[in-house]
């Protein structure tokens, strides 16, 4: 061993090169690591940024979803969205309990109770969802859907608790739209159709009840020109899998062949302005930009000028004064610009999750609102978050 | 990193292959070039681990070639033997240590100190690779200690064998690490079996995977069917051979690409005619390393027949427990030593092909049926759950909701199980055949090849199931 080294040196200065080199060398991979995954310690985080900035990743989408369907497929994500019968692509449900139902109207009660004492002027409709999965029969055989299920528990507490309920299910405007024209078959939002019906069943139930003190105009078809952008959207579910698996929609509202002028702003979670525009109603509330650019196809958000956490609508050509408040989800968007018309004053709060932060009980103390519209029933569940601070402490 | 990925796809491999092409006619530069690229391509997944891969290296190769100027053959032995120890101390350590103390805690009330270690990935892989040449060159004298570090480098860290096999020989790259050509034949041939296992492994493999994921998802929800039962563990049956010759398609076609030629790792396995026969079939890197440096050093079959039956008991407890840390791999593997014993003992391969079609059949069908159980004992987190799948197979519970279910993913995935069955049963579809590939040739599979990357591209992360090992 002793003649080896003797013998070998340059052998020997061989190796501790090499490993001196291959030391810089691992340090710089090291270091080169390091960078890539500094935002956060993770190579999958890296690589899934590499995936999001892929060119022409649409593309592939477009592909994924003409190989499922030419497979004859008829569920994306992992079983859970499937086309139903007429090719809308739906999310089944799971059965809730009534436990769970029981907490989420806890949550709410605060609210209803504040709208129902003696002393408020204020008045109030709790809607419900229309349902886009009504017979199970629509679905692949051994696919389960609890959305009817849930939908009737949660009726039947809402009636125990006496709450001021208006089912458009029933609504004889829903009736009289197609089923399959309901909701967009690309997305998970209600159609526009569904939610003008909504519209006027609810300023229809306003005037036949004469809930509020002046009766509001209902306004029809014949007052609107109907504004279509043939196979431009393509909706949550359908940008998963592209235009070929499922097709795109029409994107299409109702823009009012009469004079209006309107006042828009949005607010973020603090309560700073993010938004200001003002014009006539399609100018003042619908994205012009979403609306006019062919590459973005989630055209829905044009809605409301996309989704804000509180948004205002001034109608300064109402035919009224008074003032109407809608907790919605992002169902309520194009709801709250048809109600504009009717109201002086049309405010938005979005409850999802993340979203409106505030204290509902304070803000419609503070907003005084004549009506408020509590429109958080998704598929036959209540979404959001409605904890007041002290449910919240508990 | 691994194969069926958008970052190599895109990003690692087109610079081999320009790298590789530049450096065609300078085979020194080259492996280099491709040793760097392979730390590359490990480090990619969990860099800290990169030291412990790079301490493999060095040092086999340094004791190894210190054991060449030994004059003596018992000293090379024992150099031969500490540095095989090591290898062995350091899987042990990173594999066994912590399962061990857990256990050991477990069965008699312990305290010891559970090590947290994290598996390296492939490190089962890499290290029997380099205990092969160690054992090679210092215990069995088949050639002489290789001077070259980088050589030695890249037989061990060649990224596409590196991290889920097959497991190669010095001798296999020995000469086509000292020169290659790069043929254009070769190349494409490369391409092709490169693409035809990514395409394998996209599209079939991680599809009949849902079905797995599903079953077990359902076993833990006590909600699992006698019907879907089967259907998951037959998924599984596919999914493991897809996944697994998919990786061993995907490393034998870049070796190729880059004028290396790497053994063959499968043989129709669910063709196999009995226990045995189906271990020459699956794996055969493996099975192959068990024989030449356990099964025949400690005797193989020379010494006696109980000793042949003591030793293959030996290899069957260690392929178990190479395969994981778990009562399920150990008995995994002991069950396919008991019944390869058996077969062997009752003389059941003559006996076979002396018998009718009949017999042969039927003896093939049990055969299946013993490996599609046994694939449940591998694929179940623990001996519970293994035993409540195979309960479930043979229950009646949940019978309507559990067939409805079952004809939903059969028609959701029927043609992944379709085709997953024919290339995992016929011949003329079988890379080994070496037919399909040629046949179908570069416009079908580039279609494939597109269609796999939009899945990718969708956002299937899908790790080899054999990377865990």
């Amino acid at each position: 061993m002793k003649k080896f080294f003797i013998n070998k040196k340059l052998k020997l200065h061989t190796i501790i090169c090499l490993a001196f080199i291959t030391y810089i060398c691992f340090y710089a991979l090291m270091f080169f690591c390091s960078w890539f995954n500094s935002k956060e310690p993770s190579v999958r985080k890296a690589s899934n940024a590499y995936f999001d900035n892929i060119s022409f990743k649409q593309s592939y989408i477009d592909i994924y979803g003409f190989t499922q369907k030419t497979l004859g497929k008829r569920q994306i994500e992992k079983f859970t969205i499937f086309k139903n019968e007429y090719g809308k692509l739906v999310s089944p449900r799971a059965e809730i309990s009534e436990q769970i139902i029981e907490q989420k109207l806890d949550e709410m009660m605060p609210i209803f109770q504040l709208l129902t004492e003696d002393n408020s002027s204020t008045k109030y409709i709790y809607l419900t969802s229309l349902l886009p999965i009504p017979n199970k029969e629509e679905l692949p055989i051994g696919v389960d859907d609890a959305t009817r299920e849930n939908a009737e528990k949660l009726m039947r507490q809402l009636k125990n608790r006496e709450i001021n309920v208006l089912d458009i299910r029933g609504a004889k405007q829903i009736k009289a739209i197609p089923e399959e024209k309901r909701f967009y078959r690309s997305d998970h939002h209600w159609s526009n159709e569904s939610a003008f019906a909504t519209y006027q069943t609810i300023i229809e139930y306003l005037n036949e009840n004469s809930i509020l003190e002046e009766k509001l105009t209902v306004y029809t078809d014949s007052d609107f020109e109907e504004i279509r952008q043939e196979n431009t959207f393509l909706g949550s579910y359908g940008v998963k899998v592209g235009e070929y698996y499922g097709g795109k929609d029409d994107f299409i509202f109702y823009a009012p062949t009469f004079d209006t002028n309107f006042e828009f702003y949005a607010y973020d979670a603090k309560g700073n302005l993010t938004k200001e525009k003002s014009g006539d109603w399609e100018t003042a509330l619908m994205d012009q930009e979403i609306l006019q650019d062919p590459e973005y196809k989630n055209k829905y958000y044009a809605f409301l000028n996309t989704s804000s956490i509180e948004s205002r609508i001034i109608n300064k050509t109402a035919e009224n004064q008074m003032k109407c408040l809608v907790i919605s989800h992002s169902y309520g968007r194009p709801l709250c610009q048809y109600l504009a018309l009717n109201f002086a004053e049309v405010r938005n709060l979005d409850p999802q999750e993340g979203r409106f932060q505030g204290n509902y009980l304070t803000y419609i103390e503070d907003y005084d609102p004549d009506y408020v519209i509590i429109f958080t029933e998704y598929e036959g569940e209540i979404i959001g978050n409605f904890k007041t601070s002290d449910q919240q402490e508990a | 990193m691994v194969f069926s990925s958008l970052i190599f796809v895109f990003g690692l491999f087109p610079v081999c292959i320009i790298v590789g092409f530049f450096t065609r006619n300078k085979v020194k530069l080259q492996n280099i070039f491709l040793l760097l690229i392979s730390f590359v391509f490990y480090s990619w997944g969990e860099p800290k681990y990169i030291y412990l891969f790079l301490f493999t290296i060095i040092s086999n190769w340094t004791l190894v070639y210190l054991s060449s100027f030994a004059k003596k053959k018992w000293i090379k032995k024992f150099i031969g033997i500490a540095a095989i120890s090591v290898d062995i101390l350091i899987l042990f350590w990173f594999k066994y240590s912590g399962w061990i103390f857990a256990e050991l805690n477990k069965l008699f009330g312990l305290s010891l100190h559970v090590p947290a270690t994290i598996l390296p990935i492939g490190i089962s892989f890499y290290t029997f690779q380099a205990i092969s040449y160690v054992a090679d060159v210092t215990l069995m004298g088949k050639y002489p200690a290789v001077k070259d570090p980088v050589k030695v480098g890249l037989y061990i860290a060649f990224f596409p064998q590196l991290i889920a096999g097959p497991i190669v020989r010095y001798e296999d790259l020995a000469t086509k690490l000292e020169s290659r050509r790069m043929s254009w034949e070769e190349f494409s041939q490369g391409t092709l079996r490169f693409l035809y296992g990514f395409c394998k492994k996209i599209l079939l493999a991680d599809s009949v995977a849902v079905i797995t994921d599903k079953a077990f998802i359902l076993l833990e929800a006590n909600e699992l069917s006698m019907c879907f039962a089967w259907l998951g563990a037959i998924a599984f049956t596919l999914q493991i051979f897809l996944d697994f010759s998919a990786y061993s398609d995907m490393a034998i076609g870049l070796g190729h690409m880059f004028g290396f030629t790497i053994r063959e790792n499968f043989n129709l396995p669910y063709k196999a005619k009995t226990v045995r026969d189906f271990w020459r079939r699956w794996h055969m890197s493996l099975s192959f390393w068990f024989r030449d440096y356990v099964y025949i050093p400690l005797g193989g079959n020379r010494i006696g027949q109980r000793r042949a039956y003591f030793n293959l008991a030996v290899v069957w407890l260690l392929t178990g427990m190479w395969h994981g840390a778990n009562w399920t791999f150990i008995i995994w593997g002991s069950i396919y030593g008991l019944l390869v014993i058996l077969e062997r003992y009752f003389g059941l391969e003559t006996w076979l092909e002396e018998g009718s079609r009949f017999k042969a059949s039927a003896y093939r069908l049990f055969t299946m049926l013993a490996v599609v159980l046994l694939w449940v004992v591998f694929r179940a987190e623990n001996i519970w759950q293994a035993l409540r799948y195979i309960a479930c197979m043979f229950s009646m519970e949940n019978f309507s909701t559990g067939l409805a279910l079952t004809i939903l993913y059969l028609s959701e995935y029927k043609w992944a199980l379709v085709l997953g069955l024919l290339i995992s049963i016929h011949p003329e579809l079988s890379q080994e055949k070496k037919k399909l590939v040629n046949n179908i040739g570069w416009p079908a599979l580039m279609i494939l090849f597109i269609v796999s990357v939009s899945y990718l591209v969708k956002g299937t992360f899908s790790p080899f199931l054999y990377f865990n090992f």
